[in-house]
């Protein structure tokens, strides 16, 4: 018989995706002997992706999975994980936001504000363009070209680019590569497998960039309410999930490359020179990221974070 | 009251008026997004306003359509019913507006006061204020809940001269005469 | 907290107490469903959630499309292109036995095409085509009926509100549930006017002959009036498969068409301009207040975990595919007596749909089938909001009855169709499927 039953509501469909997610609940339940039983809500039944980390907040849900660039003006400190082009590795993302967490208690703060704790973090694969010319590897290829953007970071490198930035939804993007409102696709490799942009786009380009993606959260209502030994079994188990994840991230990332070749497409690699001067035409989005934390009143530890942060990813 | 009621219909005419323009606003932006994407040049800012004004539309037709005895309800049983039973079901279904309206004021309020104090914008490349469509989402409801009460108040004066509800628009002439030409040509 | 059965009926009797007095639909689904969820989880639940959901209901971009069919529907109506696809159809089928009836169902299905909403096409027609009738001494029934029910039609016949919603909750290309809806579209116009023509032929009073005769020539020359209609399918649909735009900017491209095509005609004037100001935000309103409405009530039923419950019973019986179908048509319907078609997809596909894709069925396939569903459920009591629409947008006196009672024969054709569209799904997949 359980003795809590919680709600978590997640922002997308249940699909293999979630596997690492899922098995996160399931453990806690299988640890807690069924007293704490999870009910997962996906697809955003229970609230849109905007709205399930307020609803979190409020009580309304006990756990819930969204990212932190639905919530530019609740969350903008965690705002520094989605950001492009500082990141190597999708691992490198993770593993600089757990230190930075760990260093900076205003991660945590601001989650507190919100009326969520943080549990763990998805790391997303590396971002590709995708489309049917060829040439995106290199800065001339891309020069005026249409390319998918979301979000207020990814704009701004597309532009840097000498692209035009178009921004459209995931779901958008097969129908928009394929009649040609868009030249190229911009995605992480496992949504270019599962959404099978490869058959709309032979040309691959990348990788382009890699940050991290959407994240588990508790709420602090929920979490007040519980014993410490199952709080205890669920911080135990939300730091496996994010260890599972990292090996996922990288197996996940092979096994959509693996369905793209073997649909017989081969992935161009980015020219290492061109994406320096890409890199170098861009504007420095961590400085811009304090510089927009300053406004907010946090600029001194805003500064010391993004220091940090680039000592991190170098 | 008769004053307040005048009032509330000319803001509801206002209202639903600057929806509309803004409606059009959109449509003209969502024509110039297109244009200029296929001309490299996409219009920034197009699909933030968009969905601001869809608040706009939404909660400032609010009251114009209450006004207008629109909005879409069960009248099977109504219709039967007598003159003074139809006035009670008529406050009690005002009531039930009057409470889901004021809740949601309620909330929608704290929304916006909290939208105003992190000053909420949405994520694209423009950052574009969503508090004034918080503030109209509430406004609207505000005015719609005044709305409520002036019709609440004349409900009851109907229960009490056992008029009934709110009449049904009268025929015209030219509705009449059309009726008797179908009616002959049936017979 | 109570139990969720236990809720589950306090909140139903509230929520039929509630439309039975006549409260507005989109409050009483509101207000059930924050009851609900006060109940079932706590007030934190139900305040948090109605802090929410309106504005995340309305601050859409991808339900902006709404509002702008319905201004593209007003601005047709205005540009005359209904009055001059009624008179074409008019000229053409005059003659036939009910030709009018026959004639409305056609220029509904026409302007299916430039329409996006069934509750547009049935207050256009209930003002341009229920006189009409009136005046030949046809049967109310039949007349009010037949409006009804072909208004439905602009939700198969693309482009469409509800593919828009199906698609957006399955994650589907809206683009391909739009062509998919084409033929099923045009089979239902079809069934729908050999329907009127058999009734009419069996009880000839049920319409009168029009005495007026109709030359070739007049036939021939009313062929005209219909480019306008022609036009703007072109330049919506056409626009999407040419890679012009995204199918979420088709309510903004159709609406701006229409509104040349009026200025065009050198209708736009400033008093005509108001008007459909006016009608555009009293129709957005109304529908999204019980969008809004809906949505909380299928919060609540989601947070029961009804839904969930029965389709995890359904599964874990291993049933042959079709009895799925069928629970999910028969869910469906029985949902589509008392709530709005597109509140009832956002609550029962999340479900369904997995179950349904699950056991092999077409994901565009099925969204053809839920738009029929949603059609039928738009015309069958207590609640069908295309009849509400025919009574209030009446100039001639209609009680509800009289028109619930003359969709029916409708419905019952619509139920043929629904079963020809189960049994031969290439019907609604050739289209899209030649077109990737
Ligand atoms: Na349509
Ligand atoms: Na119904």
């Amino acid at each position: 018989q359980a003795e809590f039953n919680l709600r978590w509501a997640h922002y997308l469909p249940n699909t293999p995706f979630l596997e690492i997610e899922n098995s996160f609940a399931e453990a806690v339940e299988k640890r807690t002997d069924g007293k704490v039983k999870i009910t997962g809500t996906y697809a955003g039944g229970l609230g849109g992706a905007g709205e399930i980390l307020n609803l979190a907040g409020r009580g309304a849900v006990d756990f819930a999975t969204s990212a932190a660039g639905y919530y530019p003006d609740r969350l903008p400190v965690w705002k520094a994980s989605q950001l492009p082009f500082v990141f190597d590795t999708p691992k490198q993302a993770i593993e600089t936001f757990k230190t930075l967490r760990e260093e900076f208690p205003l991660f945590d703060e601001e989650m507190k504000g919100m009326g969520i704790r943080f549990l763990f973090q998805q790391p997303l694969g590396s971002y590709y363009f995708v489309g049917p010319q060829a040439g995106c590897d290199t800065l001339e290829g891309l020069a005026g070209k249409k390319i998918r953007a979301f979000g207020s970071e990814i704009p701004k490198i597309i532009s840097a680019a000498g692209a035009v930035a178009i921004t459209l939804t995931t779901t958008e993007m097969y129908e928009a590569v394929q009649r040609g409102v868009i030249d190229y696709a911009n995605a992480d490799v496992g949504n270019i497998a599962s959404l099978k942009l490869y058959e709309v786009g032979k040309n691959i380009c990348g990788p382009i960039m890699t940050f991290s993606g959407h994240m588990m959260t508790i709420s602090e209502r929920t979490w007040a309410k519980l014993p410490e030994e199952y709080q205890k079994i669920i911080m135990e188990e939300a730091d496996a999930a994010q260890q599972r994840y990292l090996d996922w991230v990288d197996d996940n990332g092979k096994n959509a490359i693996k369905v793209i070749n073997d649909a017989g497409i081969q992935i161009t690699p980015f020219n290492a020179d061109e994406m320096a001067k890409w890199k170098a035409a861009t504007p420095d989005l961590v400085q811009a990221w304090a510089e927009d934390m300053a406004k907010r009143g946090k600029g001194e530890e805003a500064n010391k974070i993004a220091a940090r942060l680039k000592e991190l990813a170098k | 009251m008769i004053q307040l009621s005048r009032f509330l219909e000319k803001m509801a005419l206002v209202t639903v008026l600057v929806g509309g323009i803004g409606l059009m606003l959109s449509m003209g932006l969502g024509v110039a997004d297109v244009v200029g994407s296929y001309f490299n040049h996409p219009v920034p800012g197009a699909y933030e306003l968009t969905e601001s004004t869809m608040v706009l539309v939404v909660f400032g037709g609010l009251t114009y359509a209450q006004i207008k005895r629109k909005h879409i309800r069960v009248e099977l049983l109504y219709l039967r019913m007598g003159p003074r039973v139809q006035s009670l079901m008529d406050i009690l279904a005002d009531i039930a507006a009057l409470v889901f309206f004021g809740l949601l004021i309620w909330q929608g309020w704290n929304e916006a006061a909290y939208s105003i104090e992190i000053n909420e914008a949405t994520s694209g490349l423009i950052r574009f204020p969503l508090y004034p469509a918080r503030i109209l989402l509430v406004f609207g409801s505000a005015m719609f809940l005044a709305q409520m009460s002036v019709d609440f108040i004349e409900d009851i004066r109907r229960l009490i001269t056992g008029e009934g509800g709110r009449e049904e628009e009268l025929i015209s002439e030219e509705i009449k005469a059309l009726m008797e030409e179908g009616a002959q040509r049936r017979a | 907290m109570l139990d969720p059965a236990t809720t589950s009926y306090i909140v139903l009797a509230l929520l039929a107490v509630l439309l039975v007095i006549g409260t507005h639909i989109g409050v009483a689904l509101g207000l059930a469903g924050i009851l609900g969820m006060y109940l079932t989880i706590g007030p934190d639940a139900a305040w948090a959630q109605l802090a929410m959901v309106p504005f995340a209901t309305t601050n859409s971009f991808m339900l902006a499309v709404i509002p702008l069919f319905i201004l593209m529907g007003s601005f047709a109506t205005q540009a005359n292109l209904t009055t001059d696809l009624y008179r074409t159809a008019y000229a053409w089928l005059g003659r036939l036995p009910g030709g009018l009836a026959i004639a409305t169902t056609f220029a509904s299905a026409a302007f299916g095409a430039a329409s996006g909403s069934t509750v547009v096409n049935a207050a256009v027609f209930t003002r341009m085509a229920l006189p009409e009738m009136t005046r030949l001494g046809y049967d109310k029934r039949l007349s009010a009926g037949c409006i009804a029910a072909s208004g439905t039609l602009a939700a198969l016949i693309p482009p469409s509100i509800l593919m828009v919603i199906y698609a957006i909750i399955t994650e589907q290309s809206i683009g391909k549930i739009m062509l998919a809806g084409l033929v099923p579209g045009l089979l239902t116009a079809i069934v729908f006017m050999g329907g009127i023509y058999v009734r009419v032929k069996l009880n000839p009073s049920l319409a009168p002959m029009p005495k007026e005769v109709i030359s070739w020539g007049e036939r021939w020359k009313s062929l005209y009036g219909v480019w306008g209609i022609g036009v703007l399918f072109l330049l919506v649909i056409g626009g999407i498969y040419a890679g012009l735009f995204t199918p979420t900017y088709a309510g903004a491209i159709g609406a701006f068409g229409a509104l040349l095509i009026v200025i065009l005609k050198r209708r736009l004037t400033g008093k005509s301009m108001l008007e459909i100001i006016k009608d555009t935000g009293i129709t957005s309103t109304t529908i999204f207040i019980i969008i809004i409405g809906g949505m909380l009530f299928a919060r609540f039923l989601t947070y029961t975990g009804v839904i969930n419950d029965l389709s995890a019973y359904l599964i874990s019986l291993e049933l042959a595919p079709y009895t799925y179908l069928l629970c999910f048509i028969v869910v469906f319907l029985i949902l589509g007596m008392f709530i709005e078609s597109i509140a009832i997809m956002v609550m029962t596909l999340p479900v369904m749909y997995p179950v349904l894709t699950g056991v092999g069925y077409d994901p565009i396939w099925l969204g053809i089938i839920s738009v029929k569903l949603a059609e039928i459920s738009l015309c069958t009591p207590p609640v069908g909001l295309n009849v509400y629409v025919v009574r209030s947008a009446s100039p001639v006196p209609l009680t509800l009855e009289n028109v619930f009672s003359g969709v029916m024969p409708f419905v019952v054709m619509d139920f043929l169709v629904l079963a020809v569209l189960i049994f031969f799904p290439q019907l609604s997949l050739f289209i899209p499927n030649m077109m990737s």
